[in-house]
């Protein structure tokens, strides 16, 4: 027999129960056999024709009763109260219609059950709703209190109504058939039209459906302590609907006939009850708290409860045909799980993390197949709760640049995972090599010197001009003596004993010419430097003046090359009879006014940014005049594009000791340069042999290194 | 005559000292180079303050105040010239302070939006557009094809040295090109021809950094010379008297 395990409670029910016999929750879903949507609306169109048609189907009876009993009274007429009174129907239930109708907060339309939105449609008709902030729900909650105590006032009404029923009773046909009723008709007492109208319909055979909660054979039940405290099977009906009656008190006096009605169902389930707990061993399934369990009890009252008969008579029949009492407890306890099933449920996990809210807090569930009961548990903790899988998750689908990530990601942990070896003490390493080869080069460069070779005896000299020179000496010879030379000393001290040796020929060049030379410098230490090379060939005043320090890098250059006489100039060591004055004064810088004035500029520069920068800035500006470049020899590469273009910006490049030395020759005179000649060459002779012994050395290595496989195989060792 | 003979004879036996300071270096870090380092760096600190005070400073700032009085410095002419600079200098100077720094940042944009500009404008319009035109003026029939009355080698030298300046701009390039796709790790991905320009980019750029580097050490020869001379001549001038 295939039972059907209570959602809410876990406990099993028969096969056909409608609602579980424990917990009360429904155990099937209220929209099975309701009408299409287009059958209501239809309905609610053309009341009249479609309800013909549904009576002959036999469908929907107590609606075809409702919307007959409605037709005959005008919609604005009608009040509930005294609707109910003409039917015959208890005056709660009257009330708990107006309530329903009244509540203007409840669920939604897509939430509510459609028999619930139907019942509350046509209520709806009848009387707006009014604005009340309270929950529909409390005020139904409340309504039935209230109801339940005026009913104890009116103990004459609660005969009559259940009078009327008994006599309803009897015009019902007992060929009912059992089809033809669906859980969700129901007949409520509120729904039960009038006496009069009832008799003239031609109602469709209903058989007393199957609402006894008897246990079934696989059912687990519950055994409490406190036996009173166990909900009674019928007292499902206030929880299905939130719209029930309240307990009528004990002391309200009954008919005969229910009285012994209810003696014998209560005799019948007490009987249940004590063979299951003599019988079936307590392995609860679900364990309710006893708390919970007893909250609920005051309202499951069952001897409180005053029924119609034909809920009575359904009573009577179902327990007996259904579920035996002795069957159940003989083969199979409830809720006897297997271990590994027991083990697999989250019954700790449940427990730990749902609260039971008080009845007063407890939402009514709105949507699915527990609509309309109070105090369902929530699914999302559950759901929420981490635990492990139970089924194989899916294989994780990752691109190859993710897994090329985590391969990274995972090697850079391994590796600061690692352990770093202990900093070893460092030994002190005497600099061998540095000395060996500063002691070669210095011996190199002091030979040379120390011996005094003379210019020839050494190392040969250039035998022949360079390109590159013969362009810059005709430069210098093509220059207009009348206009002055602006020479730009644009390098460090350090630098000093290559570029005077360099640009020392130039000058003395220039010098020769009788060209007046103008110094500036962009570095505060290029004006004492220009001081010192040229007072070698010249004197100040007479063959060059200093214009000084030009502050403000290349926005000065800038300046400079656009307008001269406007950039800030003190000059440097002018003379004696310009000392209060600029170096603009200066009767050599009489006639220029802007930097094509100028007959030619050089600039001597170690560095190519310097270098750069007054090309850039100058070539706009500087009109015919040729711009020469004195560089030192790391920095010729960078300016060599400019002098070897198409259009060159550089109109003649002196850079290294061998054109300086060069140049001296065909000046005819003997220079610094030329004195540094063997020197030089000494000294270039030694680093290149020890580039060459440092490539062969290294060569060897490579040719001698132990190999790959060995290398590998030691590590494994 | 005396008395400067020795100030120089001083400078000069003073100058040699350093210079062996410094060379000392070649047998380790030691207090004498160190000496000889913080000198040089206070002596160039303090002459580039005086240089400062004497060209800048002075007639920019402090002359003007000076030799005008309330009235001149008053005039339209000098808002420009003198007030504004005065009103930069002073903001400049509010820098010192943390909790004035902030209106500093007037005069430090004005320096670096100024300096940018300057740099970037001279970067354009006097070396990108000119060598850009120059290295595809190299590819032109009249620079390729032999001039009249040329010798051969030297018409094949310049066709070489042309493609051979193309090649090298072209590779180089290539090799400095960033915008690539990126692979499964992150890293650039580059076709096969890509790659290959840039390997020889990488040549060109090694060939370069090694001329230069050859430069300097033939510079650096240069000055170690200059200075074993300067020595040899202090220690001869100081033996001969």
């Amino acid at each position: 027999m295939a039972d059907i395990r209570c959602p809410m409670c876990s406990k099993s029910n028969p096969e056909d129960a409608e609602i579980c016999g424990i917990c009360g929750a429904r155990l099937k879903p209220l929209v099975i056999d309701q009408p299409p949507q287009e059958q209501l609306s239809g309905q609610s169109e053309e009341p009249r024709t479609e309800q013909g048609a549904e009576q002959e189907e036999g469908l929907d009876w107590l609606g075809r009763i409702r919307a007959e009993a409605e037709s005959e009274v005008p919609k604005d007429e009608i009040e509930p109260e005294e609707t109910t009174d003409e039917a015959g129907s208890p005056d709660w239930l009257g009330r708990l219609r107006e309530v329903d109708i009244t509540a203007d907060e409840g669920p939604p339309n897509g939430e509510v059950p459609d028999w619930l939105s139907a019942f509350s449609e046509d209520i709806g008709e009848v009387r707006e709703p009014e604005g009340e902030e309270q929950g529909w729900l409390d005020r139904i909650r409340e309504k039935n209190e209230t109801e339940a105590a005026e009913s104890e006032e009116e103990a004459e009404p609660v005969d009559d109504w259940l009078a009327r029923l008994r006599e309803e009773e009897e015009l019902v046909p007992e060929s009912l058939g059992a089809d033809e009723i669906t859980p969700e008709e129901f007949p409520l007492p509120a729904e039960i039209p009038a006496e009069e109208e009832v008799e003239e319909q031609v109602i469709s055979p209903i058989e007393p459906m199957d609402i006894s909660i008897e246990p079934s054979e696989a059912a687990p039940l519950e055994v409490v302590e406190d036996e009173e405290a166990l909900p009674e099977p019928l007292d499902i009906l206030p929880e299905l609907t939130e719209v029930a009656p309240p307990a009528v008190p004990s002391d309200v006096e009954l008919p005969s006939e229910v009285e012994g009605e209810v003696e014998e169902v209560d005799a019948r389930v007490d009987e249940f009850e004590k063979s299951i707990e003599d019988e079936l061993p307590h392995v609860p399934a679900l364990i309710l708290d006893e708390e919970a369990v007893g909250e609920q009890t005051p309202d499951l009252d069952l001897d409180s409860i005053q029924l119609p008969g034909w809920l009575n008579e359904l009573r009577e029949t179902t327990p007996q045909e259904e579920v035996p009492g002795e069957d159940v407890s003989q083969d199979l306890a409830p809720a006897t799980l297997p271990s590994w099933l027991e083990a697999m449920r989250p019954i700790e996990t449940f427990r730990s993390v749902v609260e039971i809210e008080s009845m007063d807090e407890q939402v009514v569930e709105s949507a699915g197949p527990l609509a309309g009961l109070q105090g369902v548990l929530m699914a999302e903790p559950v759901i929420a709760i981490p635990r492990a899988a139970t089924v194989g998750a899916a294989r994780l689908e990752v691109t190859e640049r993710q897994y090329a990530q985590a391969e990274l990601l995972h090697r850079i942990v391994e590796e600061e995972d690692q352990e770093r070896p202990a900093a070893t003490v460092r030994r002190i390493r005497l600099p061998f090599l540095r000395w060996v080869i500063g002691f070669l080069l210095i011996i190199a460069v002091m030979l040379p010197t120390v011996l005094s070779f003379k210019s020839g005896e050494g190392f040969p000299l250039p035998s022949y001009m360079p390109r590159d020179l013969g362009t810059l000496f005709s430069v210098v010879e093509e220059i207009p003596p009348e206009r002055p030379v602006l020479t730009v000393f644009d390098y460090a001290p350090g630098y000093a004993g290559e570029l005077n040796t360099v640009a020392g020929p130039l000058l003395e060049h220039i010098i020769l010419r009788g060209l007046k030379v103008v110094t500036v410098s962009t570095q505060p230490t290029g004006s004492p430097l220009a001081e010192g090379l040229l007072s070698r060939v010249g004197v100040n005043g007479e063959n060059y003046v200093h214009l000084g320090y030009l502050s403000g890098g290349s926005t000065a250059v800038q300046l400079f090359t656009a307008s001269p006489r406007e950039t800030i100039s003190r000059g440097f060591l002018l003379p004696d009879d310009m000392q209060s004055q600029s170096g603009w004064q200066s009767p050599i810088l009489q006639d220029v006014l802007q930097l094509s004035d100028f007959s030619l500029m050089v600039v001597i520069t170690a560095s190519a940014d310097s270098a750069r920068t007054w090309v850039e800035q100058a070539y706009p500006w500087k009109g015919e005049t040729p711009l020469v470049m004195v560089l030192s020899l790391g920095t010729e590469p960078l300016i060599r594009p400019y002098y070897e273009a198409l259009e060159p910006q550089v109109d003649g490049i002196l850079t290294g000791l061998p054109a300086a030395v060069t140049y001296e020759q065909y000046l005819g005179r003997s220079g610094d340069a030329l004195a540094l000649w063997n020197a030089f060459g000494a000294g270039m002779l030694t680093v290149e042999l020890i580039l060459l012994a440092g490539i062969i050395y290294g060569a060897a290595l490579w040719l001698f290194r132990p190999s790959t496989v060995e290398t590998r195989s030691e590590h494994n060792d | 005559m005396t008395e400067f003979t020795t100030l120089d004879l001083v400078g000069t036996i003073t100058a040699a000292l350093l210079t062996v300071m410094v060379l000392s270096y070649l047998l380790g870090d030691n207090i004498f180079f160190r000496f000889a380092v913080y000198l040089f760096i206070g002596v160039a600190a303090g002459y580039a303050g005086s240089i400062a005070w004497h060209n800048v400073i002075w007639p920019g700032l402090i002359d003007p105040l000076v030799s005008q009085e309330l009235a001149g410095f008053l005039q339209p002419s000098n808002i420009v010239t003198v007030i504004v600079p005065w009103l930069l200098t002073i903001l400049l100077l509010l820098k010192v302070s943390p909790a004035t720094s902030r209106y500093g940042g007037l005069p430090l944009a004005l320096l670096v939006g100024v300096g940018a500009a300057v740099v970037v404008g001279g970067a354009i319009s006097g070396t990108l557009i000119p060598q850009s035109l120059a290295a595809m003026g190299t590819l032109t029939p009249s620079t390729l094809l032999p001039q009249a009355g040329e010798e051969l080698i030297v018409w094949l030298e310049r066709i070489i040295s042309a493609i051979i300046m193309l090649l090298a701009t072209i590779t180089i390039l290539m090799y400095f090109r960033f915008t690539t796709r990126r692979g499964v790790t992150g890293e650039a991905r580059r076709s096969k021809l890509e790659r290959i320009a840039a390997v020889i980019g990488q040549v060109f750029i090694a060939i370069t950094f090694g001329v230069m580097y050859a430069g300097a050490l033939a510079a650096t020869v240069v000055i170690l010379i200059e200075r074993i001379q300067f020595l040899r001549d202090v220690v001869s001038s100081l033996l001969t008297g």
